[in-house]
């Protein structure tokens, strides 16, 4: 079932909730709604743990076509 | 308002001068504010009159400055324009004026587009409705007021659908080209990322950001990205990017589908409205009709992209507006505020998760792509949500309605492909249908030739909204 859509004074009362101290809380039922738990819970190749010092995060620059060896 | 293509011909014909088309655009801009329409948040009204003045004597002799000469056009309030403050939605950031363009503002200019102002946004690009509480309020769907317009380019979007100006500039952190153009029935693109360079607009400081055009026609569109693609020395996001190929983009115009490999992933359609999936499978198979073949994919991280994206840009926003957050928390809209403040409780393991997830969509969509040229999605996965009154008061969080529009759009921005987005149909005759299509990396071409087959064989088109000016 999906949270109904928040505005007003509940949406402030979630707000003040988040940046309190049951904000791990609310933040664990966020990930939930958001689609942020079940990838998280998606199990990782032993190849595709990222070394953030070793393999830039994000989208590196496609090489241009010319050079090109694979689309990603 | 005419495209930029047929302004041009009137333009040159004598038909109509820019002086005449900026004085219509800036009327149209005005009485639709005056009608709770209101799509500018700061305007410049006076030096675009003086610009397109200079414009209509560079015509009368003869000599345009480029293809978009006299062409008025509005940018997306982010984005720096010279001599306009750039508050990002925002309103405690600066209301003083910036001192130079944005690079892509700057080389609209040069190609003669006259800038009448910035657009209203959703606050810090923070959000896929386009709902505003600050100011302005929120744009309203000129085909439906009850309806959000999409965000977070929503003012670009609302303005070149309601027919004030033929072209806007965007930006697409997860969509916000994409959306609101597809909610208003307008087309947009999402360029290769570092096509376009983001010098001039601090909000794309993360990893997912993009700048892109609305537009009310496929050439525009394609003119629009031969106008700003390329290096511009500054931007470390465009560095290394391929030399701009404007003729490739023009040919595409005319170069029809025929022989294209359309990849689809029938579970994720699965996911759309059955109306919006609908709307989509007819532009698809009037892109068949034309000679293009359907293939079947796999794509199965698309269905986390949501996710991934949440995590990604909320948490890099997190990062980037940080001190923003602890000074200016109090104003800020209530939703983006609840962003943000969630943004700091993510932690790096999950970030760095995501990243792993984003590296394996990235494989997973360029398997895809070796046998086809494009993949086909709807653009979101429901039409314009409902407009409620109570979301102008400090703003909205509509975790499901957000799940729906990023649905399929945070694909492009995670993988950095290109991603265009047609305007298919209206659910109920009133609600406009986008239906997407991304390409293999820096071939914007392809998805402008089949956009500009949806829209030569009517399969995609503007239609006329119930707030337009003509």
């Amino acid at each position: 079932m999906q949270p109904p859509p928040l505005s007003g004074r509940a949406l402030r009362a979630v707000v003040s909730v988040v940046e309190g101290p049951a904000g791990a809380a609310a933040y664990a039922l966020v990930k939930r709604e958001a689609g942020i738990a079940a990838a998280l819970e998606l199990p990782l190749e032993a190849h595709e743990g990222p070394p953030p010092s070793q393999r830039p995060i994000g989208p590196a620059p496609y090489a241009p076509p010319s050079t090109r060896e694979g689309a990603a | 308002m005419s495209t930029v293509s047929t302004l041009r011909e009137r333009f040159r014909s004598g038909e109509s001068t820019p002086a005449a088309e900026v004085e219509r655009a800036i009327g149209a801009l005005r009485h639709a504010a005056s009608r709770g329409h209101a799509t500018i948040r700061d305007g410049c009204f006076e030096r675009a009159m003086r610009e397109a003045e200079a414009a209509t004597l560079r015509w009368k002799a003869g000599c345009p400055l480029g293809p978009f000469d006299g062409a008025p056009t509005a940018v997306k309030d982010e984005c720096d324009v010279e001599g306009l403050p750039t508050r990002a939605g925002t309103v405690y950031r600066s209301a003083l004026p910036v001192a130079r363009d944005a690079t892509a503002v700057a080389r609209l200019r040069a190609a003669g587009a006259v800038v009448l102002g910035k657009t209203v946004q959703h606050e810090l690009g923070l959000g896929a409705t386009g709902i505003s509480p600050h100011e302005t309020k929120t744009p309203r769907n000129p085909h439906d007021p009850s309806r959000v317009p999409g965000g977070s380019s929503s003012g670009s979007a609302v303005a070149v659908a309601m027919g004030a100006i033929p072209f806007a500039v965007a930006s697409d952190g997860g969509g916000s080209v994409r959306i609101p153009a597809a909610l208003c029935g307008v087309w947009g693109l999402k360029p290769t990322w570092g096509r376009v360079p983001n010098t001039g607009d601090d909000n794309l400081n993360g990893t997912v950001g993009h700048l892109g055009p609305i537009a009310r026609s496929v050439e525009d569109v394609a003119e629009f990205l031969a106008i700003t693609a390329g290096h511009d020395g500054r931007c470390p996001v465009s560095e290394g990017s391929p030399d701009p190929d404007p003729a490739a983009w023009r040919r595409a115009l005319t170069r029809g589908v025929k022989g294209l490999k359309i990849a689809v992933d029938d579970s994720e359609w699965a996911d759309a409205d059955p109306t919006v999936a609908f709307l989509c499978d007819e532009a698809l198979r009037a892109l068949e009709r034309e000679g293009a073949t359907r293939v079947k994919v796999k794509v199965p991280t698309a269905r986390h992209a949501g996710g991934i994206g949440f995590v990604t840009m909320v948490a890099e926003a997190a990062m980037g507006h940080a001190e923003e957050w602890e000074r200016h928390r109090e104003v800020m809209s209530a939703d983006v505020r609840l962003a943000l403040s969630l943004g700091r409780l993510m932690s790096s393991r999950e970030y760095l998760h995501m990243q792993a997830l984003r590296q394996r969509l990235r494989r997973e969509m360029a398997e895809a792509l070796t046998g086809a040229e494009l993949y086909a999605t709807p653009t979101t996965a429901v039409a314009a949500p409902p407009l409620r009154p109570a979301a102008e008061v400090c703003g909205e969080s509509d975790q499901a309605s957000t799940n729906a529009l990023v649905r399929f759009t945070f694909l492009g921005n995670l993988t950095g492909l290109p991603a265009g987005t047609a305007p298919v149909g209206r659910q109920g005759g009133h609600a406009p249908v986008g239906f997407q299509l991304t390409g293999r990396p820096w071939d914007e071409a392809t998805v402008l030739a089949a956009m500009a087959a949806m829209e030569r064989s009517g399969a995609a088109r503007v239609e006329q909204p119930a707030v337009f000016y003509p």
